[in-house]
């Protein structure tokens, strides 16, 4: 006698997705206009319309493991189309949200950061470091800096303990990211069951080549302005990368290691680190300018946002802005905002950098190492020719 | 003129209300807005499920009419308004001219000669016919007409002089008849809903992607091709069709209900073309096949045609395939691979629209959230048919007799 299968929902999964953005997972039929209308979306088992009758029918694991929820650049064509208004694309970027809570290690992160009330224990903690870096150095008066004729962080916070801050939190941060991602190419490789086609290295650099390119976000039909906003704000971010290196490189290598003169911030404004970082803030700051525009004007082609993008989008903003500002203000002689406008751009830079795995911006990690997957087994998207009659 | 129940609509609901409602003993005013009876149904080829065609039911009931002196009809005439309570009810019907004089019928032939020429609308347009014709080779009323556009063309005026043709007046006028009665019963129908709003299926776009009504012209012996189903783009014989269900219905974004018969009507059509090839391959893409009761059996007869293979998801594109051939993509939800077939021609499962949706009645009548009459008692008239929702024939015939019997309820009070 075949055994019986025996369906066990994950309840507790179907209401995490849901809570996260994919309420509208209910209304669909199974019509499969959405994996039609996908131009990212492979011949055999195409998405997103498996992965709709998979999370209705709480099947947890299988979505956890499954590259094509990654695949999905939320483009929303599928949403645009849906005849049942069930809105995959939503759905696809809920259960995403549901996954960095899910790798998250350790495993309260991805809670804290899923949820409103996470904010505040997330906020305290580069405050009060950040804080006490302060009063450590200015003892808790900060009259003298305000009363200074120049504006000189490095009195404000030394520019060493943040950087040791910088580079000890990476270090920490990505080796806890690490565990995730392993768990998750692990994951997808049990799940999936192919033998890849191709090495790991090999396929990282296609991708690699292919996310500078975004030829992706160029098939969306309904999101098209998508490929612009996010390739400004990807080459925003390389630029400030960019400069944060450089800065490092120069601080530590030629400043402290080398002793030579003149390699300590701040930096000119025509010194290429001051270039890239500017052109790379400005970048990301037009970038994030028509993403919010879209998001606010554009509902029916953009979709509901939930709370996890929207707090990524404003990190991000926030980081970007009050960098930009507390330099103009330093160099414009300002010290009562460019104190606080310095102290609000380290907080944030952490809640960015420390945080990365378990928010929005683990999508970085989690998509390219899906897009990585994908192409080592072969997993294109579709080039139909007319295979079946 | 006074009645006793108004009758809004001929095509098969209001006829069958008309009938039935006069072989009770009342009187009864059938109007209808083209210049004749039949509506819809006289658009089919056949009927499911027994694939007979359904000008034999229409001739019965035509002569059920003819013959019975309690029924006037009156064409190409639409209410313009009606007041009063049930009982006591005041209509302006306002009657376009047919140009022709009715007891004019004597012209067969006669058109062959008319240099006028306008798009065929009982044909959707797909070929053109002489602009004085006979409607219908049935038509009831039995009379040539002259469509108004037409009717001031000077070359009308010039055919009509030279080849002495009498009975035929190009300075008819409109007319408002007054009609008192004591109910009315509205039975408007339906219009197909308009598949050029369907944008990935490339309808207009790609000349051998047809709708169904289309379809039913198509197949029909005195429809744009006599009846030989033809490949609309070249005229070349079908070697592969598919039909694409819910084309626009159950949608959010076109009509959000299911239509109640397309279903049958393509597993219908898909036998139109099995008929007349036998070598010919039918594709049917649905979300789920909505054959209820005995339409069951129609469904499985499909299903066991060698040549007909069923797909399990919906068409959500349709493209140019080169050589007059359109490809459909859908995903099999059952295999879970994206599939294209490549055919001579798609056909689309349109729905239904009410037309009271489309073509506001003079009077207040209570719809339902996609634009049906409710028969809930708290409108003047009594909906019958596709008006009410959408539905097969054989359903459309007892709502309306149903309809009669609320009517004749309302003319008395009781």
């Amino acid at each position: 006698m075949p055994e019986a299968l025996i369906a066990r929902p994950d309840r507790d999964f179907i209401r995490r997705v849901k809570a996260a953005g994919g309420e509208s997972v209910q209304k669909c039929y199974q019509c499969a206009t959405c994996s039609v209308v996908c131009d990212l979306s492979p011949v055999d088992c195409p998405f997103p319309r498996k992965e709709m009758i998979w999370t209705q029918w709480g099947m947890g694991d299988k979505l956890m493991t499954d590259p094509d929820v990654w695949l999905c650049h939320q483009c929303n064509d599928c949403s645009v189309n849906c005849p049942r208004n069930a809105k995959p694309s939503e759905v696809l970027a809920a259960i995403r949200t549901v996954a960095f809570g899910h790798f998250a290690f350790p495993g309260f992160m991805g809670r804290l950061l899923a949820n409103p009330w996470g904010l505040i224990p997330l906020l305290l903690l580069p405050i009060i470091l950040i804080g006490a870096v302060i009063w450590q150095e200015t003892g808790g008066n900060l009259a003298p800096l305000f009363h200074a004729s120049v504006v000189d962080f490095n009195l404000f916070i030394p520019h060493g303990v943040s950087d040791m801050m910088f580079i000890i939190g990476n270090i920490i941060i990505f080796t806890f990211a690490a565990v995730g991602l392993f768990r998750f190419w692990r994951g997808m490789h049990n799940s999936w069951g192919v033998q890849p086609k191709r090495g790991f290295i090999s396929a990282l650099i296609s991708i690699v080549l292919e996310i500078l390119r975004h030829n992706r976000f160029g098939k969306c039909t309904a999101g098209r302005y998508r490929q612009t906003a996010h390739l400004l704000v990807l080459f925003g971010f390389i630029g400030a990368a960019i400069a944060t290196a450089g800065a490092l490189v120069e601080m530590i290598v030629l400043h402290e290691f080398l002793g030579l003169e003149g390699h300590y911030p701040p930096f000119p404004l025509y010194h290429p680190i001051k270039i890239f970082g500017n052109l790379g803030g400005f970048a990301i700051l037009v970038g994030l300018a028509i993403m919010i525009v879209q998001r606010l004007t554009n509902r029916e082609k953009v979709g509901v946002v939930g709370y996890s993008n929207w707090l990524f989008i404003w990190m991000v903003g926030l980081v970007t802005l009050s960098g930009l500002l507390c330099q103009f203000m330093r160099i414009a002689v300002v010290p009562e905002a460019a104190y606080p406008l310095y102290f609000l751009h380290l907080v944030t830079v952490f809640f960015l950098l420390w945080y990365a795995p378990y928010s929005q911006f683990g999508h970085m990690f989690y998509r390219t190492l899906a897009m990585i997957f994908a192409r080592s087994v072969g997993r294109e998207a579709r080039e139909l020719k007319n295979n079946n009659y | 003129m006074n009645t006793d129940l108004l009758v809004i609509g001929g095509g098969i609901a209001g006829i069958t209300a008309a009938v039935e409602a006069a072989e009770t003993g009342r009187e009864v005013v059938l109007v209808e807005k083209q210049h004749q009876l039949g509506g819809r149904v006289l658009q089919m080829h056949k009927y499911f499920p027994k694939l007979c065609p359904p000008v034999c039911g229409l001739e019965i009931n035509f002569r059920r009419i003819r013959q019975n002196p309690k029924i006037k009809v009156l064409t190409g005439a639409k209410p313009t308004s009606i007041e009063g309570v049930p009982g006591d009810l005041t209509a302006i019907i306002h009657v376009e001219p047919s140009y022709v004089k009715a007891d004019f019928t004597s012209g067969k032939g006669v058109e062959n000669d008319c240099p006028v020429e306008i798009a065929d609308r009982f044909n959707f347009g797909m070929n053109r016919t002489k602009a004085f014709r006979l409607p219908h080779e049935l038509a009831y009323p039995y009379r040539y007409v002259i469509d108004e556009e037409s009717a001031h063309d000077p070359a009308m005026k010039q055919f009509i002089e030279s080849s002495g043709i009498e009975g035929v007046d190009l300075d008819m006028q409109p007319e408002d008849v007054e009609v008192k009665a004591k109910a009315v019963i509205w039975a408007t129908g339906w219009e197909p809903y308009d598949a050029n709003k369907l944008d990935h299926l490339a309808y207009g776009r790609l000349p051998n992607v047809v709708t169904n009504m289309e379809m039913e012209r198509i197949a029909a012996v005195n429809g744009p091709t006599k009846g030989k189903i033809l490949r609309p783009s070249d005229q070349q014989p079908i070697t592969r069709a598919a039909f694409v269900q819910c084309a626009g219905s159950r949608d959010e974004n076109h009509l959000p209900y299911c239509s109640a018969v397309c279903c049958m009507a393509s597993l219908k059509q898909s036998r139109y073309i099995r008929e007349q090839y036998p070598d010919a391959e039918i594709h049917i893409f649905f979300i789920d096949a909505r054959t209820p009761g005995r339409w069951e059996d129609f469904y499985q007869e499909v299903q066991d045609d060698e040549k007909t293979v069923i797909h399990r998801g919906k068409v959500a594109r349709i493209e140019e395939a080169g050589n007059g051939m359109v490809t459909l993509t859908a995903e099999n939800t059952l295999t879970g691979k994206l599939e294209q077939v490549s055919v001579d021609m798609a056909i689309l499962a349109t729905g239904m629209v009410p037309t009271v949706a489309v073509d506001a009645p003079p009077i207040k009548i209570n719809v339902d959230e996609f634009g049906f009459i409710q028969n809930n008692g708290t409108s003047v008239v009594v909906g019958a048919g596709v008006a009410t929702g959408p539905k097969d024939v054989a359903s459309t015939n007892e709502e309306a007799t149903g309809a009669v019997v609320r009517a004749l309820q309302m003319m008395t009070g009781k």
